[in-house]
C-alpha cells in the first residue's frame, strides 16, 4: 500500500497536465463541428478533403472518414486522443519500470523487505490505473462534449468503442515501454526505443492508409488495429481484442522474468 | 554464527571490473572495515550482498541465508547506507523515513526522533533543499530507524564534517553494543582504524588480506622522508624499509618495524629535516605487492 501510495502520488501532477490537455482537445475540438457541415463558398466538406493528397489524410487520420457526420468527426478527434494515450502510457511505462533506476533511487527501494517482482508490480498497477483513469476522463469528456453540441445525435456507443480501443492500444505500447526499458542494459536507451517504435507504428499506419490492400502492414502497427471505418458503425475487431490483450500480457510477464534477473546499477 | 559469509564471490561487469573470488567472514557483533582504493570493489561486493546485482559464481550468505534466494528474509534485518545518497524529489525528510519505516512492521518513530536529534537534522526540510552532509544524515537515520542486526556502510562518512563524522562514530558504536553487526566500507585507513574490529583490504577486485586492527596498528607502516646537508646520498638501506626512493639529498621510503633502530639509523646523517607520517592506502597497497612479489 505504501508503495502504491506514493507512485500514485508522484504521478499526480503530470496526471492533471494530461488530463487538461485532453479536456482543451476535446471539448474545443467538438465545437469546430459545427462548422463542417459547410466551407466557405457553400462547397461539400467531404468533396474539399478529397483534393488533399491522400499523404494528409492520413497524418491526420482522415482518410475513410466521414468528417461531415458525427462519428466520422468525432474518429478524427479520437485518432489524436489515441496517440496522446499512447506516449503517456509510453510515459508511464518507462517510467513504472526504470524511473527509480534513471532517478538512482534504487537503492533505497530495492534494498526494503520486498521481492522485485512485488515492487515492479505495484509500479506497474499504479501506471495502469493512471493510464485507465486517462481513458475513462476521455470517455466522459466525449459524452459531454457531444452532448454540448446538441445535435439530437446519439454517438455513446461509439464513443464507448473508441475508448475499449484507445486503452487496448495504448496498453500495448505501456507494456512495451515496460519490456524495453527492463531488457535494454542502458536504462536511460528505454524511451528513447519505445519512441522509435511508437514513431515506426505511426509511419506504417500511414503507409497502411496509402495502400489499396495493406493487410500485412495492419499486422505491425498498433494504430491500425482498430479502424475508423469500422469504429464509426460500433464494430470494434474481435481478433485484434485478442491480440492487444496477448501481447501486453506476454510484455509485461516476461518484462518479471527480466526485471528479477537484471543487475541494478 | 557468521554474520556475513562470502566464498569464491565473483562477479564481473567486463574485462577489468567487478571482484573475482572474494572469500570474506564477517563474525555476528563485530565492526568489520571494508577498505580499498576508488573502484577496487567494495561497493560491487556489498550490491551483491544485498542482491541489487546478481553473482556470476561463488557463494554469498547473511545470517546462513542466501542473498539472492532469500533476499527479503535478510533485508528485514538489514540497513543499508548507499556511499550516494539520492531521495525522491519533493519529499520531507520526515516523510522519507516515515515511507522507509513502512517497509518494516515496527514503530520506528522514537527511533527516528533519537537519530535526528542526535545528528541535528531538521526533519521537516525537503530533501532535495539539502546540503550533502544533510543528505547523508537522512541516509544514516534510514539505515539504522529499524534498529537491524546488520548494518552496511558504504563510505558513510563522505560528505559529513570532522565532528559529525564522531558522532556518527558513536552512534555506530552504540548500534553495535546493541548488538549489530557492522559493515564498513571505507577508502580511508584512518577512519576504518577508529572503530573496526578487524578490516579487509581489497584491490582490484580482490581480497589482498584481512587482519585484526590490532595486528595492523601494531605492524603500522610508516612513511619516512628525510633530507640531508651537503651531499647527496647514493645508496640507502635498512631492515623493513621498502620502496626505498633516493632523489639527490631527500630519501623516501616505507618502514614497518622497530621505530628505535629507525631512528638510530637516520641519527647517522647530517640531518636537514626528517617527516615520518602514516602512509596512504596506496602506498600501503604498494607494499602489500611488493611483499606480496618477494
Amino acid at each position: 500500500m505504501n508503495i502504491l501510495k506514493r507512485e500514485l502520488k508522484a504521478n499526480l501532477k503530470v496526471f492533471i497536465f494530461w488530463i487538461i490537455g485532453l479536456f482543451v482537445l476535446l471539448f474545443a475540438g467538438m465545437t469546430k463541428f459545427s462548422g463542417m457541415g459547410q466551407v466557405a463558398g457553400g462547397a461539400d466538406v467531404n468533396a474539399v478533403m478529397s483534393k488533399f493528397p491522400k499523404v494528409v489524410l492520413a497524418v491526420f487520420g482522415m482518410v475513410g472518414v466521414d468528417v461531415a457526420s458525427l462519428p466520422g468527426y468525432y474518429a478524427i478527434l479520437a485518432y489524436y486522443v489515441l496517440i496522446c494515450a499512447v506516449i503517456y502510457g509510453i510515459q508511464l511505462g518507462v517510467n513504472a519500470a526504470v524511473k527509480e533506476i534513471n532517478d538512482k533511487t534504487y537503492e533505497f527501494i530495492f534494498t526494503k523487505p520486498c521481492s522485485r517482482s512485488y515492487v515492479l508490480g505495484i509500479k506497474i498497477a499504479a501506471s495502469w490505473f493512471n493510464l485507465i483513469l486517462f481513458i475513462i476522463f476521455e470517455f466522459v469528456f466525449s459524452l459531454l462534449a457531444v452532448a454540448f453540441l446538441d445535435t439530437g445525435e446519439q454517438i455513446n456507443q461509439v464513443i464507448f468503442l473508441y475508448a475499449v480501443s484507445i486503452l487496448l492500444v495504448s496498453s500495448l505500447f505501456f507494456s512495451l515501454a515496460v519490456f524495453l526499458s527492463i531488457v535494454i542494459k542502458e536504462v536511460e536507451k528505454g524511451m528513447l526505443y519505445t519512441n522509435l517504435i511508437f514513431l515506426s507504428a505511426f509511419v506504417m499506419a500511414i503507409v497502411y492508409d496509402m495502400l489499396e490492400n495493406g493487410r500485412v502492414i495492419k499486422v505491425i502497427t498498433p494504430f491500425k488495429y482498430f479502424e475508423a471505418k469500422d469504429l464509426v458503425k460500433s464494430r470494434l475487431d474481435g481478433w485484434y481484442v485478442l491480440v492487444c490483450m496477448a501481447l501486453s500480457m506476454v510484455l509485461l510477464t516476461e518484462s518479471f522474468v527480466k526485471f528479477k534477473k537484471k543487475d541494478l546499477k | 554464527m557468521n554474520a556475513i559469509e562470502t566464498k569464491k564471490l565473483t562477479k564481473s561487469y567486463g574485462k577489468s571490473r567487478g571482484i573475482m573470488d572474494i572469500d570474506l567472514e564477517v563474525k555476528e557483533g563485530e565492526i568489520f572495515g571494508f577498505i580499498g582504493p576508488n573502484g577496487a570493489g567494495k561497493s560491487t561486493t556489498i550490491r551483491t550482498l544485498l542482491g541489487l546485482i546478481h553473482k556470476d559464481s561463488g557463494e554469498a550468505k547473511i545470517f546462513g541465508m542466501d542473498c539472492e534466494g532469500e533476499r527479503e528474509k535478510i533485508l528485514k534485518e538489514t540497513g543499508y547506507l548507499p556511499s550516494e545518497v539520492f531521495y525522491y524529489e519533493n519529499m520531507k525528510a520526515i516523510d522519507l523515513l516515515r515511507y522507509s519505516a513502512s517497509f518494516y512492521k515496527k514503530d520506528c518513530s522514537k527511533k527516528i526522533k533519537e537519530l535526528a536529534d542526535a545528528l541535528g537534522l531538521d526533519l521537516n526540510k525537503k530533501i532535495e533543499d539539502m546540503s550533502l552532509g544533510n543528505k547523508k544524515k537522512v541516509g544514516i537515520v534510514q539505515g539504522l530507524l529499524h534498529s537491524p542486526r546488520l548494518i552496511i556502510l558504504d563510505e558513510p562518512t563522505s560528505g559529513l564534517d570532522p565532528l559529525m563524522q564522531q558522532t556518527f562514530f558513536e552512534l555506530i558504536q552504540e548500534e553495535n553494543k546493541r548488538g549489530a553487526t557492522v559493515l564498513f566500507s571505507s577508502h580511508i585507513l584512518s577512519e576504518v582504524q577508529k572503530i573496526c574490529d578487524r578490516v579487509a583490504i581489497i584491490k582490484d577486485g580482490r581480497l589482498i588480506q584481512t587482519q585484526k586492527i590490532s595486528e595492523l596498528q601494531d605492524n603500522s607502516y610508516k612513511k619516512i622522508t628525510f633530507h640531508v646537508k651537503d651531499n647527496p646520498l647514493d645508496e640507502f638501506q635498512l631492515k623493513g624499509a621498502t620502496n626505498i626512493e633516493i632523489k639527490g639529498q631527500t630519501v623516501r621510503f616505507i618502514y614497518r618495524g622497530d621505530c628505535n633502530l629507525l631512528l638510530e639509523k637516520i641519527n647517522n646523517y647530517p640531518l636537514l629535516n626528517v617527516d615520518i607520517s602514516e602512509p596512504s592506502l596506496e602506498e600501503i597497497f604498494m607494499h602489500y605487492y611488493s611483499d606480496k612479489n618477494k
